[in-house]
């Protein structure tokens, strides 16, 4: 019944359960998320998370298939085991609290205010029974809410509810419409097309009267290449169309090229616009499913 | 995998291509081709578009690699926000920033890739050295 299963763990540091109670200098990212990816747990940038500035929280995706392992999609109340990745999200938080308790924090924030390993464990005892109850739930409620302790079945209900009514609201028609829209030209950080579209979204949010709808402006370094090729030379000689084929079906698909489609190129090969070509020496590449491989 | 070009499929199930980039990265590779495999999402799981929902040979998926679990956002402005005026480290600081270029393939630039290729686990084609150029030209 249940396609896919979603985990993610999060945790927001304030110092009271209020956010006008953050930290002034925010903790998450700037050591913490290599502590966890040391356990192969990612983390989600969740910063800003107030106010799109404010806010100190970070999410922690651990692997799913072994969580999930004895929990059943059926009504019945399935005993639930934790597996591996359970003990590693606590060691994972468990460094990342380790590190909030680093001194150097508690001078740059100013505080005394010791966090221990304690207080996290009894955090964590309360996270299966939670899990629990929220999968129990999950095919009425079909949500796991984790919110201080106040998770009952009376809120499930609500939630349904609320989310029943949200669900009636889309129609298939609208969605491909915003699809259309969204998905007519590439639109990449810094672009034209990315800056008309968001105009586009502040504009539809004011229309719908949602409060307070401000476009900010980010500076960020972005690294955009002027051409991207791809060729091979021996043994035999090949050049990468790099193109997608248009088709009458979906007419955004005959627009004209727009720069070929890169995932991500460093900044040393955008900053050095005087090396004509830059070349890497490779004496063969190699294929890989799955795990790497040298050839 | 040092000083190689790395070519991997997207997989199914599903793993963050920015998670590729950075392995490909620590195991020395100087570059990284992330190709649609019709075995994922092409003509091997049904019909391909127009006439059915999976990607055409020429099909192309994008997206970023952000190192995003490292650093959120500007990976010069680690833990605070990239507001005009905000305070940057210096790019040789920024544990997020990627060292080596990434980039996504069709099946069909993919495959004469795989086809004049050997190594352990390429598809049974062996042949000789194939050396492989990544060239940005200049305006």
């Amino acid at each position: 019944m249940f396609a896919a299963w979603a985990f993610s763990f999060g945790v927001e540091f304030v110092k009271r359960q209020s956010h006008a109670q953050l930290f002034p200098n925010p903790i998450t990212s700037r050591k913490n998320s290599h502590l966890c990816l040391e356990e192969n747990v990612l983390t989600y940038p969740t910063q800003g998370c107030v106010d799109g500035l404010r806010g100190d929280h970070i999410l922690l995706a651990p692997a799913l298939h072994d969580f999930v392992r004895g929990i059943r999609a059926d009504r019945s109340r399935a005993p639930v085991r934790f597996g591996k990745s359970v003990s590693t999200l606590i060691r994972c938080l468990d460094a990342l609290f380790s590190s909030l308790s680093a001194r150097s924090f508690f001078v740059e924030n100013k505080i005394a205010m010791p966090l221990r390993s304690r207080n996290l464990y009894a955090f964590l005892l309360f996270l299966p029974r939670s899990c629990l109850r929220a999968f129990g739930s999950a095919e009425r409620a079909r949500i796991a809410c984790f919110s201080d302790s106040r998770f009952s079945p009376p809120h499930a209900a609500a939630e349904h509810q609320l989310e029943t009514r949200f669900n009636r609201n889309p129609s298939p028609e609208k969605a491909r419409e915003w699809h259309r829209t969204f998905t007519a030209e590439p639109h990449p950080a810094a672009s034209d097309r990315n800056n008309q579209l968001a105009d586009f979204v502040a504009g539809r949010m004011a229309q719908a009267r949602m409060e307070d709808v401000t476009l900010r402006r980010y500076d960020v370094l972005h690294s955009r290449p002027r051409s991207i090729s791809l060729e091979m030379t021996e043994p035999v000689r090949f050049t990468a169309s790099l193109h997608e084929e248009a088709y009458d079906a979906d007419p955004d698909t005959k627009n004209p090229p727009s720069p070929a489609p890169t995932l991500g190129i460093p900044l040393q090969a955008t900053s050095q616009p005087k090396s004509s070509t830059r070349t890497a020496a490779i004496p063969k590449i190699t294929i890989s499913f799955g795990k790497m491989a040298s050839a | 995998m040092k000083g190689k070009i790395a070519l991997v499929r997207y997989s199914n199930p599903y793993s963050y291509r920015g998670f590729k980039a950075l392995t490909a990265e620590r195991e020395g590779a100087v570059a990284l081709l992330i190709y649609s495999d019709p075995a994922e999402d092409g003509y091997t799981k049904g019909k391909v578009f127009p006439d059915g929902p999976w990607g055409p040979e020429s099909h192309i998926q994008r997206g970023a690699i952000t190192y995003d679990y490292i650093v959120p956002g500007d990976p010069t402005t680690p833990g605070w926000a990239s507001v005009p005026g905000a305070r940057h480290i210096a790019p040789e600081d920024a544990r997020s920033l990627p060292k080596i270029p990434a980039l996504p393939l069709s099946w069909r630039d993919a495959k004469p890739l795989l086809e004049n290729m050997n190594g352990p686990e390429a598809r049974g084609i062996g042949r000789a050295l194939c050396p492989s150029r990544i060239a940005s030209p200049a305006p």
